[in-house]
């Protein structure tokens, strides 16, 4: 595992069957439209000893004519939407802030949750990005301090404490821990002290 | 219980930091031939219908909102209250429709019963 500062990780892991399922998902979808990988995969990227069953990506508003090709080419590649099977009717999902998810055909997991990004902490995963070079390709995941704050202040469950836990053990030395403090603060104030709009 | 959860979360932990140290000192094909040992077994082994799995994750999958197809369609405001006006004449008519079909009897007891709401809705609203 090498941390370079320009946000490349490079990582010599042997793939797993959800690395190889990532990657064939992703490929299809940068053609059209930029992502970030976020939430539990990232940790799992990284070693973490356990398995997921959904990859969670982000991608910024879109329209419903670059959804339709996104999603065209998906159908034509063999996944298939888990919500809905008319690509108007899986927009609608979309544009409610409703994650929808992919599968290979026959099979529900894996499976991709793909969403829109509906606030700035999604906005900023998508802005501020590392790429992790894999010997079948290449990931974009988001920057680790907002994925470990995520997980400390707004998730908090066991399982991503220790998601955290782990990373912080294996980007330590990398890893900006003043912006992590910052990232909770702002987080807790954002999930949990926002006021109601009136 | 309680004090059991906790043992075992401190359990989880201590196996958390071990493997992460681990990580760090191996190279990565090593500690990924046996990550992927977990991962690709319980890939492998899973077997859920799509209703079970959003059963699991408490997720709706299916739906359908007309009012928000309209908007995807290009509608605006005032034309999608245009189309809600007219569905709801359109059941208008449907109603008048069944209520010609409706024998003599029926159609008093409709009439009763629709008085004794509008009373009922009369003395509501004097009440509030």
């Amino acid at each position: 595992m090498k941390f370079d500062t320009k946000g490349i990780i490079v990582l010599d892991r042997e793939l797993s069957d959800l690395d190889r399922f990532t990657l064939e998902f992703t490929t299809v979808l940068e053609k059209h439209v930029s992502y970030v990988i976020v939430s539990g995969y990232v940790s799992i990227l990284f070693g973490r000893a356990r398995a997921s069953e959904d990859i969670d990506i982000i991608i910024p508003k879109i329209g419903f004519p670059s959804f339709q090709k996104v999603y065209r080419e998906l159908k034509k590649n063999s996944w298939y939407c888990l919500n809905a099977e008319k690509d108007s009717d899986v927009f609608d999902y979309l544009q409610e802030n409703l994650p929808i998810r992919f599968a290979n055909q026959g099979k529900v997991i894996p499976n991709i949750e793909l969403k829109q990004a509906k606030n700035r902490f999604d906005d900023l995963a998508l802005q501020k990005t590392v790429r992790v070079k894999l010997s079948e390709g290449e990931l974009i995941i988001s920057h680790l301090e907002l994925q470990i704050a995520f997980k400390e202040a707004v998730l908090k469950s066991p399982k991503d404490r220790e998601d955290a836990r782990h990373l912080r053990t294996v980007a330590e030395g990398y890893l900006d821990e003043p912006l992590i403090q910052l990232y909770k603060e702002e987080l807790h104030e954002f999930f949990y002290k926002r006021k109601p709009k009136t | 219980m309680n004090s059991f959860i906790k043992e075992n979360q401190k359990h989880n932990i201590r196996f958390v930091d071990t493997w992460a140290r681990y990580v760090c000192t191996h190279p990565d094909k090593e500690w990924s031939h046996q990550q992927n040992i977990i991962i690709n077994s319980s890939v492998r082994n899973a077997s859920l219908t799509k209703e079970e799995y959003f059963a699991m994750k408490q997720e709706k999958y299916r739906k359908s909102n007309r009012t928000s197809l309209r908007k995807l369609q290009g509608c605006t405001e005032l034309q999608n209250k245009e189309h809600m006006l007219k569905d709801i004449e359109k059941k208008r008519d449907e109603l008048r429709h069944r209520r010609k079909q409706l024998t003599k009897k029926e159609k008093q007891e409709l009439t009763a019963l629709v008085q004794s709401r509008k009373k009922s809705i009369t003395y509501c609203s004097k009440v509030h």
